[in-house]
């Protein structure tokens, strides 16, 4: 309403003025939301004055009539202008003052999800999994309860190999419908499996090559220190082409390495002995913690063992009938928990199997 | 294998220091896993304390009648004369003695230091062997050859300190174990000349031929290719040299007496196994190589009686076994401290047998460990001459003329062909022909470069022989026997170090199986849940069963049994993860754990009707092996998440456990049809049979079941104050129903509508049933019917309850009416009054 409008209203219509001016103090000078309410029932309302002056139009005089009536919705509009506009600086007002006062001790707990953890073995063989598979590998199973011929025989370590003495086997009470009378040797067919790699030879009975395939699962020897548990994990790889070398078998371990520790930890291949590789390596990887100068953990060789690989033995491809002038291959095996011991810098074996909560739930 | 460093250097000229040793051994083969510094600390000027000495006069202590008081030349450097007191009798003035001065560390830490001994100054210390370090316990001090420089350094003529190289020898090897076999490796790797080998036989020989005074008859030449014998008679048993004693205790081996230490000592120092009888027991003059009689006894030096069997190897006189041959010896023929005259075994036996006669007595020595590895035949000869000489230099023998020797000749050494560019084609990189042949001439194959010899050249023309060698490995590497075999010689010796490093070409897409992604997703989901993965042992104990109350017949009470456990708490394989997984809760509570909840995933051993047959190939007929599904297994001990201060939390109830199987289920794709287990409880009766469920799912039929342990069962494995709830589900029964790929189900463009219905029906009527009941009569409009509240308490009669249920409609092609929604709630609630009858709260 502008001085003008004002004016015209006060000289024509003196008692809505006064009812103008009454309702603004009240519309502005409520100091709440509920204040704010009560005014804008007090000058806008049913009952409220405006509403019955506005309502006794008819009544008056005709000439009077389109004066009052304009100016009488004017002030209507005016006070809705108003109500809105007190209503903003009222919410403003709160909004301020809740940002001014309202405190939360934000250093409390927050309301925790779930989080279970899935076992560090767990996690360690999936990662391996994952970085194989990226390389074209298909993940291999097997039997924990094997034949011996699987376990040994077929793997070039007959009866009687002395490198059978060295692996402590686990024996099982086997159940045959007719059990041969030679008792002693008799219950030597069937044992909990010492190695994953008679999943190497199931493989290679089962497909041809080529052959790219990772096992990972349970092994077991009868050993038990602060360095052996009777079960632990094994990875074993195994790889049969045409034209595989020796220097692709270092190449993927080199590559599995930097994946799996991250960075650029080198490597060492020494010559060993296996029954089923030929030749036979083991590889060592950089201690970590000494760089390579010799510490405690790596007994002061500057070198951690990691893994026992090599070429196929032809011995092997005999029991599978591949061609060995056709096909070469490799084949690699390492312990999962020391993998992850390694890399986690875990100083005991027995902790994967105490299944320590304070120890599971850190991974 | 403990090697000396000092002792392998008589053989092979090494002039780097130990570490490159250890290093050259291990990048060969031979893996060094440590050196063990043994005896006074190694720096120079420690050792400088140490010298020959020559005792000038010995007299009485003045105040101590055990002590004597001796003046001892020592020396220039090490001051002239030294006045010492000294403990020991055995010596006297004129004997050469070993001393340490004042200021040297010795062996045990100790530094020595001038005292004051009953009144006397003692300026330094005669030694025993005790203080070298070579014995456990010496009765006086050394007396040493009368010919050592005395002041001259004691490390030139013993090994005061000395650097002992731990070899890890691998068992293929059996060339490597000896001293001299190691020298032999170093000498190739390292391209130094090999000294000749140490053996050396007697100066000169006496008395009857050794045939006379011995016959050897070998009655099974397949487990003894090679016996021989010499004699030495009028030996005096009595103490080894120190040098002596150095060498065998630095090797890891006890000085026993100078005879026993003699053919340890060959045996340490060039791989023949020795043994010496004493003549003069043994009866009728003749030594058998037999198999043992069934049931024949033996009592071995250990004192302990053992039984034989027909398969073992013994050496007998004509009425008795003396040695369990190649593995250890019998009281019978023992050499004492009377022995004079002796028989020298040395022999070769059939490796397998050896084995096998461990494995089956428990006994492993020194001797074994090598015969069970297949020696070369070559070495008897040389070990007896060797320790002959020791017989007569050291123990005063004489040794007689003439070795009984009884062998049937050396066997045709292996001619292999050999293609050089077969190794660069296996290595993936060259190496030159001329090195390749080097390498195999060092370590002493004959080499012939001329050409394929006839067992490969018959297959092929005489082009494709080109580039074929013939190869004859010595007599001592019996691995050596295909052509690959060489390969590695050639890779080993030349290094691995150089070669490169490239990937296979890949003909293959890598990838999981379905049953594979399965496995991942349950972990994944039960994480998800908060549940923590466990891994526990396979083996559990004879009596970890028990507490079930399995019903006879039950597949799970016939277990995969070990023949050989490591104890009866590990001595058969599980048939259910229950008792691993009451036990990792168990373990938690009692290290004051918050109450855990695990899951585990593994295989199960059974025996029952989906056992494998084991393929004809592989095995006798009718061997199996044992059933393995693969199994999740569930315990829920305590709260879900940790206790928060806003109050919330989980309970730890049947409810929270069938959650997780849902949310398990729903993860894979699948519904579970939960019902009590009814007839089934019989298969669960470790289950409270009020608060348990049998699961099944669609297409999978029944994969398990859950609910909350007996707590005498939760007792029986040591969880007394928590109720705990377990699920087992069969994974390889689900995995093939599960993760198929959903289809696209469409969401409506018109919103649903919602309808909360409380009825009160009977307490025993499953809320399951209601709700299916309440989803089939509400017809297409229905989207879901849940449970969302349930009441029983004074506002309903009591036995019933009041379940309240929200039905969600909806339509594909229009927002519902209020006479839709009508219909459809007057439809449930007649349904529900019909067959249950409920009426509406």
């Amino acid at each position: 309403m502008d001085d003008a409008q004002l004016q015209e209203m006060k000289e024509h219509a003196p008692a809505l003025a006064a009812l103008y001016h009454t309702g603004c103090e009240t519309i502005l000078h409520a100091a709440d939301t509920a204040a704010l309410e009560q005014a804008r029932v007090e000058t806008l309302g049913r009952k409220s004055p405006l509403t019955e002056m506005l309502r006794a139009i008819p009544t008056l005089a005709p000439e009077t009539r389109p004066l009052i009536g304009k100016a009488g919705n004017l002030v209507r509009r005016e006070f809705e202008a108003l109500v809105e506009r007190r209503e903003a600086e009222l919410k403003q007002a709160a909004l301020a003052d809740s940002l001014e006062h309202e405190r939360l001790d934000v250093t409390l707990p927050g309301q925790p999800f779930p989080a279970g953890h899935e076992h560090l073995i767990s996690q360690t063989m999936r990662e391996v999994e994952d970085i194989f598979i990226g390389l074209g590998y298909r993940i291999a199973e097997g039997p924990e309860v094997e034949l011996d011929y699987y376990n040994f025989t077929a793997l070039n370590t007959p009866p009687s190999h002395p490198a059978r003495s060295a692996h402590d086997t686990f024996w099982v009470v086997e159940q045959r419908e007719t059990m041969p009378e030679a008792v002693v040797d008799a219950d030597r067919g069937v044992l909990l499996r010492t190695h994953t790699s008679p999943v190497q030879v199931r493989t290679m009975e089962r497909q041809r090559p080529p052959v790219y395939v990772v096992c990972l699962g349970k092994v077991y020897r009868r050993d038990s220190d602060a360095t052996h548990t009777p079960m632990f994990h094994q990875v074993e790889g195994l790889v049969v082409d045409e034209g595989i070398t020796l220097a692709d078998l270092k190449g993927t371990v080199h590559h599995f390495t930097q994946e799996f520790f991250g960075g650029e930890r080198e490597i060492r291949v020494r010559p060993h002995f296996f029954p089923f590789t030929e030749p036979s390596i083991e590889v060592d990887v950089a201690c970590e913690l000494c760089g390579g100068k010799g510490c405690r953990s790596c007994k002061h060789s500057g070198w951690l063992e990691i893994m026992g690989a090599g070429m196929v033995d032809p011995a092997v491809y005999d029991f599978v009938d591949y061609d060995p002038e056709q096909v070469s291959g490799f084949a690699f095996g390492m312990g999962v928990e020391r993998m992850a011991m390694l890399k986690h810098g875990i100083p005991d074996l027995r902790l994967f199997y105490d299944n320590d909560v304070r120890f599971l739930r850190q991974f | 294998m403990r090697v000396p460093f000092s002792w392998i250097k008589e053989y092979v000229d090494w002039q780097g220091t130990v570490e490159e040793l250890a290093e050259l051994l291990t990048m060969s083969g031979t893996e060094t896993e440590g050196i063990d510094w043994v005896g006074a600390p190694r720096d120079p000027e420690n050792l400088s304390r140490f010298v020959v000495g020559k005792v000038l006069t010995r007299d009485k202590h003045p105040n101590a009648d055990k002590l004597s008081l001796c003046t001892v030349e020592v020396g220039e450097a090490g001051g002239g004369v030294r006045q010492i007191v000294c403990g020991a009798d055995n010596f006297g003035a004129g004997d050469v003695v070993a001393v340490s001065l004042s200021g040297a560390v010795l062996e045990n830490g100790l530094k020595l230091k001038k005292a004051n001994l009953r009144g006397v100054e003692s300026d330094g210390m005669m030694m025993s062997e005790q203080e070298l370090g070579y014995e456990e316990k010496s009765p006086g001090i050394v007396v040493l050859p009368s010919d050592w420089v005395v002041g001259a350094p004691l490390q030139d003529y013993l090994p005061v300190s000395e650097a002992v190289l731990e070899l890890e020898l691998t068992s293929n090897r059996p060339d490597c174990f000896s001293i001299y076999g190691i020298a032999r490796e170093v000498a190739a790797a390292a391209g130094l000349e090999l000294a000749p080998p140490p053996t050396a036989g007697p100066a000169v020989t006496g008395g009857a031929p050794a045939a006379e005074a011995i016959a050897v008859e070998v009655a099974d030449a397949g487990l003894c290719p090679r016996y021989a014998a010499r004699v030495i008679r009028g030996v005096t048993v009595g103490e080894s040299p120190a040098w002596l004693k150095a060498r065998l205790t630095h090797a890891g081996m006890r000085p026993i007496s100078n005879v026993v230490d003699v053919t340890n000592y060959v045996m340490l120092g060039w791989g023949q196994p020795l043994h010496a009888f004493d003549a003069g027991k043994i009866r009728g003059g003749r030594l058998i190589a037999r198999r043992a009689t069934a049931g024949e006894r033996i009592v071995t030096l250990d004192g302990v009686e053992r039984t034989l069997d027909d398969q073992m190897l013994v050496i007998a006189d004509v009425e008795r076994p003396l040695v369990i041959a190649g593995v250890f010896g019998s009281v019978d023929a023992e050499v004492d401290g009377q022995t004079t005259d002796l028989v020298l075994e040395a022999a070769n036996f059939a490796g397998p047998s050896i084995l096998r006669t461990e494995l089956h007595t428990g006994i492993r020595s020194e001797a074994s460990n090598r015969f069970e590895k297949g020696l070369d035949a070559d070495l008897v000869p040389g070990g007896l001459d060797f320790a002959a000489r020791l017989f007569e230099e050291l123990c005063g023998g004489t040794v007689a003329p003439g070795v009984v020797d009884v062998w049937s000749g050396r066997p045709a050494p292996p001619r292999l062909v050999y293609r050089p560019a077969k190794t660069e084609e296996l290595l993936g990189y060259a190496v030159p022909a001329a090195e390749q042949a080097g390498i195999l001439r060092r370590l002493e194959c004959g080499v012939d470069e001329g050409g394929g010899c006839e067992s490969a050249s018959a297959s092929g023309s005489a082009a494709s022989t080109a580039g074929e060698w013939t190869v004859t490995p010595p007599s001592f590497r019996p691995d050596l026997t295909r052509e690959v075999d060489l390969v590695e010689e050639v890779g080993r010796v030349a290094g691995y170090g150089q070669a490169p490093e490239t990937l296979p070409r890949h003909r293959t897409a890598g990838g999981l199986t379905g049953p594979q992604k399965v496995r991942r997703a349950v972990r994944r989901a039960l994480a998800a849940c908060g549940l923590d993965e466990a891994i526990t042992y396979t083996f559990i104990a004879a009596d970890a069963l028990e507490p079930l109350g399995l019903p006879d017949g039950d597949a799970r009470l016939d277990t995969v049994r070990l023949s050989n456990p490591m104890s009866v708490e590990q001595s058969m394989m599980r048939t259910t993860l229950l008792p691993g997984l009451a036990g990792a809760v168990r373990d938690n509570i009692d290290r004051q754990n918050d109450a855990p909840n695990l899951f585990e995933i593994g295989s199960l051993y059974l025996w029952d009707d989906q056992t494998v047959p084991a393929p004809a190939h592989a095995a006798e007929p009718g061997a199996v092996l044992p059933h393995e599904p693969e199994a999740l297994g569930v315990v829920l001990a305590g709260p879900l998440g940790a206790e928060h201060w806003t109050g919330a939390q989980r309970p730890t109830d049947f409810f929270t456990l069938k959650g997780v199987v849902e949310s398990l289920l729903a993860t894979l794709g699948l519904r579970g049809e939960f019902v009590p287990p009814g007839e089934a409880a019989a298969r669960f009766p470790y289950l409270h049979p009020g608060k348990a469920a049998v699961v099944g799912v669609p297409g999978a039929g029944e994969v398990g079941a859950l609910g909350m342990l007996r707590p005498d069962v939760s007792a029986a494995y040591g969880v007394d104050d928590a109720d705990l709830y377990f699920a087992e589900i069969d994974l390889g029964r689900l995995a093939p129903a599960a993760l198929a790929t959903p289809a696209f189900r469409d969401i409506g463009a018109y919103p649903p509508a919602a309808q909360d219905l409380a009825v009160i029906v009977g307490r025993d009527v499953p809320a399951a049933a209601v709700v299916d009941q309440a989803r089939r009569a509400g017809g297409k409009l229905v989207r879901s019917v849940r449970v969302f509240d349930v009441y029983e308490g004074d506002q309903v009669p009591a036995d019933r309850r009041s379940l309240a249920l929200r039905v969600v409609m909806g339509s594909p092609e229009r927002t519902l009416s209020e006479k839709d929604i009508a219909g459809v709630r007057a439809k449930i609630l007649k349904a529900l009054g019909r067959e249950f009858q409920a009426t509406l709260r």
